[in-house]
């Protein structure tokens, strides 16, 4: 146990256990290494390394791994095909031009009729406004004076805000899609 | 430390909560370290931390004596 929770304080940033690590080390081999301690040094740890991130993207992102837009352009790039296709469907089906639509469906088909596929196709969207929309939200839940309160902040760059919306009306039109067609 | 805490108040602090304390208490200028000892860092109370703590003090002074008042009555 006291292995483990020598290892967990690896948990808390580097700049933190530069500045306190060794003292952190000298007083946890005071203490009796047992479950509360480990947990305890994980659960400041993450939370630590949360705000460190938090804080480095001007302390308005709820995670922080990398740049807020490159993780939108990764959104971007996941739901192109999916854009493509309905865009392709769109324009035969309800603007009446077969061009696009013809000229990819034999490529598409035993993609998108591949259970696999057709996981990845319908999942894109939904993974572009997560992969646009986590990095720039902060959530808060907090229970106070026996009152539940919950607050959501965006603080987003324009590009995470344009997929944002672009897999928001993508995963929409191919839900009301679906509903047309199945119900 | 934590023995200290655990004595004078009867919490048990988890090693993680009090140096997220030491960090907020330092970062606000409230506590300062003083130098090592052996690995062991010694902190101690700013000129800031001082009247903090007192006016804190007063405060819970005051909320204690209307507690006692309305459990009196």
């Amino acid at each position: 146990m006291r292995r483990l929770t020598r290892l967990a304080v690896h948990l808390y940033p580097a700049a933190w256990r530069a500045r306190y690590g060794d003292e952190f080390l000298a007083m946890l081999e005071q203490e009796d290494a047992d479950l509360p301690i480990l947990l305890n040094v994980i659960a400041h740890g993450v939370k630590a390394r949360l705000r460190l991130e938090r804080d480095s993207y001007g302390g308005n992102t709820m995670v922080g791994s990398a740049q807020p837009q490159r993780l939108a352009l990764l959104g971007l790039i996941v739901m192109l095909p999916t854009s493509i296709l309905v865009a392709a469907a769109i324009l035969k089906y309800i603007v009446g031009v077969d061009g696009p639509f013809d000229a990819l469906e034999p490529a598409l088909t035993p993609i998108v009729t591949h259970p696999l596929g057709e996981t990845v196709f319908v999942l894109a969207p939904y993974v572009a406004l997560f992969l646009a929309m986590v990095p720039v939200t902060r959530l808060g839940l907090g229970w106070r004076t026996g009152r539940l309160s919950a607050t959501m902040e965006v603080n987003a760059p324009a590009l995470n805000v344009v997929v944002a919306l672009a897999s928001g009306l993508l995963a929409g039109f191919m839900v009301l899609y679906w509903v047309a067609e199945n119900i | 430390m934590l023995r200290d805490i655990a004595e004078f108040s009867d919490q048990r602090l988890g090693p993680g909560t009090l140096y997220g304390a030491i960090e907020r208490l330092e970062d606000d200028g409230l506590i300062e370290p003083l130098p090592a000892e052996d690995r062991r860092i010694p902190y101690r109370l700013t000129e800031a931390g001082t009247k903090y703590l007192r006016r804190r003090v007063a405060e819970l002074d005051q909320l204690a004596s209307v507690a006692r008042r309305r459990v009196a009555t």
